[in-house]
């Protein structure tokens, strides 16, 4: 087999960072220790490149080596009693494994759904998601309080989430009867 | 298997964790519900991937990360005169997380364009775009908005189905998902059969694509040449124009004016119409390399004056000039002459495009001249745009509008008018062409100041394009070479 090279490392990387991104989001929500994890899972991954074998799926060995790195970051933060446990994570990955095409379209498929949005909708969640404020900074900048735009935000992501899979079943994928 | 209930807790699990108000027992409800439940187990994975995905749209996940990745492993950072093995794989791994990091960047911008999007920017070539108010890379959703093209070419598809293949130099007003405006240069639109009724305003009038191919030029004096490829179109002229729409086939065209519609013969274009002015062409077909400070080894990077301590920017180079201390800034280029080297230059022009930064303000500026110089010793190109700093500029001197004169050339200047902000500026000349010829390791370096000094420190900090920019090209040579 031929030894990939780095060229490809950078190429591979950037077109499954983001969905790595929100994998590793997945199992750790608290944005910073998230970034972290992902650091170092990239650190790790380009370090074990060599390993990797050209043409086979690099998402699913991206997601492992990530997954090592969220378990050994659970690890050195066992005491926090927010942890999710080793079963919860591995659920979770393992959903993820299962689903992961379907997840890469409902991706896709939330750009057109949130262009359908109101334009209210819209603000907060550029508030929130672009520019990163905090439901304080929001509350302060737009005169409302902070319950309301808590609802607000839920909402919205409620919206989204919706309409993804109400496209989803459009598009002939199947599953998502859940949420509707 | 959960009933409405059941979802709505979940549901305020799932926000109490993304916003950070999940208590311990909430969480271990909220683990007692995805462990024990296929259903909540797939909304909770669909939701928080939601969740990430906004997120990372923010270009806040990964966007530094995968440079200190790459920053962290790769030997030899600094690029040195003559590039050794291990080297010349640092630099094309900084040039493709330049690329990578570019790109995530530009992904960014979505959410900024609120409206819904009309069209999609599917593919360019050889494109330089000017002033636009939407993005500009490819696969970008364009929301309404206006697109400038310096040279080059770009397919858009609207909502509608129907394909717009943009020519610069154009300008097109993008309005709605079967509706543009073009106010200048040339677009072949395709219609299919679904998206008939595609409508393109030109000044002097509206074209109506009843299917499948037109071709339409606007000059300069505002005149439009319309030609029918294959189909049927509309032409309405103005209403204060003396004549009433008509309809055109395949093979026929003619002059959309001031006075209404004239039919012309056709064939490669109009007949009648205006050539190409000599400067214009030469301006569009000129050069036959470009190379940005994004290309192999080149960088681009600003420095500030000791005590500077706010206004910086990722994606913008900062210039300024002023009496006080801490309000100062130079822009620094390096560009990789590889691939012309073993060529004769014969011209060459740096292009520029300047953008408002938000800092300071323009009514306390003045008329400024900008100088670029380029920096003799072929040892200073080394320098490193993540660390380069107020003393350490390549020719540096204290003054605030110059350089070590002993140390480098002054290339060219070109002058941006009190007021505005926004622009693309052009240095071109011998004197850029010989220092460029005299390089003897294949990478330029040019420091550019403003040598105008301005009255107040509230004065506006002026910004150009760097590498970083979502949509605006990078510092710009374009070249022409002739084989020696």
């Amino acid at each position: 087999m031929e030894k990939p090279s780095p060229e490809e490392f950078v190429f591979l990387l950037a077109r499954h960072e983001r969905l790595l991104g929100a994998y590793v989001s997945t199992l750790v929500p608290q944005p910073s220790d998230a970034d972290d994890v992902l650091q170092e899972a990239k650190l790790v991954m380009w370090r074990a490149f060599g390993q990797f074998q050209a043409g086979t799926n690099f998402a699913a060995w991206a997601r492992k080596i990530a997954f090592h790195q969220v378990l050994a970051y659970r690890k050195k933060r066992k005491r926090d009693r927010l942890e999710f446990s080793e079963a919860f994570l591995n659920a979770v990955a393992e959903e993820i494994e299962v689903s992961s095409a379907e997840l890469e379209e409902r991706e896709r498929l939330l750009h057109g759904c949130m262009a359908k949005l109101p334009e209210e909708h819209r603000e907060v969640l550029r508030l929130r998601y672009l520019e990163g404020l905090d439901l304080d900074a929001m509350a302060e900048r737009l005169g409302r309080s902070k319950v309301a735009l808590y609802r607000q935000l839920s909402r919205v992501r409620h919206l989204l989430h919706g309409c993804v899979t109400r496209e989803l079943k459009e598009s002939g994928f199947g599953g998502a009867e859940y949420a509707r | 298997m959960h009933g409405e209930h059941g979802h709505e807790e979940l549901l305020a699990l799932c926000d109490a964790l993304l916003e950070g108000t999940l208590e311990p027992g909430g969480r271990e409800r909220l683990e007692e519900l995805v462990l024990s439940d296929a259903g909540a187990r797939k909304f909770y994975v669909e939701y928080l991937q939601l969740h990430a995905a906004l997120r990372a749209q923010s270009g806040r996940l990964g966007e530094e990360s995968l440079e200190s990745v790459l920053r962290s492993v790769t030997p030899g950072r600094d690029p040195r005169p003559s590039p050794q093995s291990g080297l010349v794989r640092g630099w094309w791994l900084r040039a493709a997380a330049a690329f990578v990091l570019g790109g995530i960047v530009t992904g960014s911008c979505w959410m900024l364009a609120r409206p819904a999007a009309v069209a999609v920017l599917e593919e360019t070539s050889s494109a330089r775009w000017e002033n636009c108010t939407v993005p500009t890379q490819p696969g970008a959703r364009l929301a309404p908005g206006r697109l400038q093209l310096g040279t080059g070419l770009a397919r858009l598809v609207f909502g509608s189905g129907a394909e717009l293949t943009l020519e610069g130099p154009a300008e097109l007003e993008l309005i709605g998902r079967d509706l543009c405006r073009l106010d200048s240069g040339a677009a072949v639109v395709h219609v299919p059969r679904e998206a008939r009724g595609f409508r393109v305003r030109v000044p002097y009038g509206e074209v109506t694509d009843l299917g499948t191919e037109f071709g339409i030029r606007v000059d300069r004096e505002g005149s439009s040449a319309v030609q029918v490829l294959e189909g049927r179109v509309a032409v309405r002229p103005g209403k204060k124009a003396g004549t009433p729409p008509m309809e055109l086939v395949s093979g026929e065209g003619g002059w959309l004016r001031s006075d209404g519609f004239e039919r012309a013969a056709v064939g490669e274009g109009l007949v009648g119409g205006p050539a190409l002015s000599e400067s214009e062409a030469a301006g569009v077909l000129n050069f036959t390399d470009e190379i940005t400070t994004r290309t192999g080894q080149g960088a681009a990077s600003y420095v500030w004056s000791p005590g500077t301590n706010k206004h910086f920017s990722e994606t913008l180079l900062l210039l300024k000039n002023v009496r006080d201390q801490g309000f100062v800034r130079k822009a620094v280029l390096r560009f990789d002459l590889g691939a012309v080297q073993g060529k004769e230059l014969d011209s060459a022009q740096l292009t520029l495009n300047f953008i408002r930064t938000g800092f300071g303000y323009a009514a306390l500026s003045r008329d400024s001249v900008f100088a670029v110089y380029g920096v003799t010793n072929d040892q200073a190109d080394g320098w490193d745009p993540a660390k380069v700093s107020w003393e350490t500029l390549p020719a540096f001197s204290p003054e605030p509008g110059g350089v070590d004169s002993g140390r480098a050339r002054r290339l060219g200047t070109f002058r941006i008018p009190r007021g505005t902000v926004e622009g693309v500026y052009t240095v071109g000349g011998e004197a850029l062409v010989d220092f460029l010829r005299r390089d003897g390791n294949g990478l330029a370096t040019l420091v550019l100041v403003c040598e105008t000094e301005q009255a107040s420190k509230e004065s506006v900090v002026f910004g150009f394009a760097g590498n970083r920019h979502p949509t605006l090209a990078p510092p710009t040579l374009r070249l022409r070479t002739v084989l020696r």
